[in-house]
């Protein structure tokens, strides 16, 4: 059975990556006759051009009325996702870090039903991993790691990976209740202390393009140290 | 506890007394919210009127001067209420971000 997959693409003043990134999901699709996947970009209250672009060049959007950070932002996408059934749904950035090539790979451990959720990993095979992040950038993805397997028993990698897809069940689960603050690392503890099963992808990313990660260099630390107390106090189910 | 103290504790009371009613008067403070507010101004008015129970206090947990102690329950209660007001924003957070959710995907609906 052919199952559905939806590309989530969370964008907060992306007018100028936002277009190419769906030509590239479009050019794929147009390669790929069987696994086609749909695409709604959440439009986080951006301040630039980003609607006016989603609405001319025709691409599925919601713009949500007011900005909440990625993490409201992508809950809508699974919200939406669960509304409108799809089987699988992948997070994908709209700056062009991700590669629409890799998702194939990525939701394949969800196909053949290894797992309910993959993160696309700059970790877990150090040659496929181009992918240049700082000294203090490495530490304190691997301290989050060190803190998740402190909880949960289980080692995941790479912690802050915005690159990944979810099954049906997780869709559910994440549109009735998504964590606003610190989502990538507080959402895989979650779903770890579910007992649902994460697998990890290698994938590679590419250099931001324009615009700006959204962890900002001054709050680097304060988000260290909210997220590792945050997965530390999460309540066990 | 001197005589100034009380005074001033008695006038502060009063004032904030009639702050509080003025602006549950004026539909700006719910009485739901202003109760706690009615109880810190309440317990300030019988440290003024009867400041013997301060003594007792002061003695049973070791503070050095009744004024210490004031000051120590006026804290306690402020960082009770700031605590219970944080909690309050965090939910409202929750209700506000799913309300942008929803109107956001009903609007994209009806486009």
């Amino acid at each position: 059975m052919k199952k559905s997959v939806l590309l989530i693409i969370p964008a907060y003043n992306e007018e100028s990556n936002i277009l190419n990134t769906y030509k590239k999901i479009q050019e794929f699709n147009k390669n790929a006759k069987e696994n086609q996947y749909s695409v709604i970009v959440i439009n986080d209250g951006s301040r630039d051009n980003t609607e006016s672009i989603l609405r001319d060049n025709k691409i599925p959007y919601i713009s949500l009325i007011n900005n909440l950070g990625i993490g409201g932002a992508v809950q809508t996408g699974y919200k939406y996702a669960y509304e409108n059934n799809y089987d699988i749904a992948v997070q994908f950035d709209g700056d062009g870090q991700h590669d629409v090539n890799y998702v194939m790979e990525l939701i394949k451990p969800i196909l053949d039903g290894e797992a309910n959720m993959t993160i696309g990993s700059r970790f877990v095979d150090k040659n496929s991993s181009e992918f240049k992040s700082t000294f203090a950038r490495r530490v304190g993805i691997s301290l989050i790691s060190t803190a998740i397997k402190i909880k949960t028993g289980i080692r995941v990698k790479d912690t802050t990976s915005g690159f990944r897809a979810v099954d049906k069940k997780t869709i559910k689960m994440f549109a009735k209740s998504y964590p606003l603050e610190y989502p990538e690392p507080i959402s895989t503890t979650k779903i770890l202390l579910s007992k649902l099963k994460i697998a990890e992808v290698p994938v590679s990313m590419n250099e931001r393009i324009g615009g700006k990660s959204s962890i900002v260099s001054w709050k680097k630390a304060y988000y260290m140290i909210n997220v590792m107390l945050t997965i530390l106090l999460m309540k066990r189910r | 506890m001197s005589a100034k103290l009380r005074v001033v504790l008695f006038i502060f009371s009063f004032v904030w007394f009639v702050i509080v009613m003025g602006l549950i008067r004026r539909n700006k403070l719910p009485i739901k919210y202003s109760l706690v507010w009615m109880f810190a101004i309440f317990i300030i008015f019988l440290i003024a009127v009867i400041p013997k129970i301060l003594e007792i206090f002061a003695n049973a947990f070791g503070f050095l001067t009744i004024s210490n102690l004031v000051i120590g329950i006026l804290l306690t209660i402020l960082l009770a209420i700031t605590l219970v007001l944080t909690m309050l924003i965090a939910r409202q957070k929750k209700q506000i971000t799913l309300l942008i959710q929803e109107v956001s995907m009903l609007k994209e609906k009806n486009k």
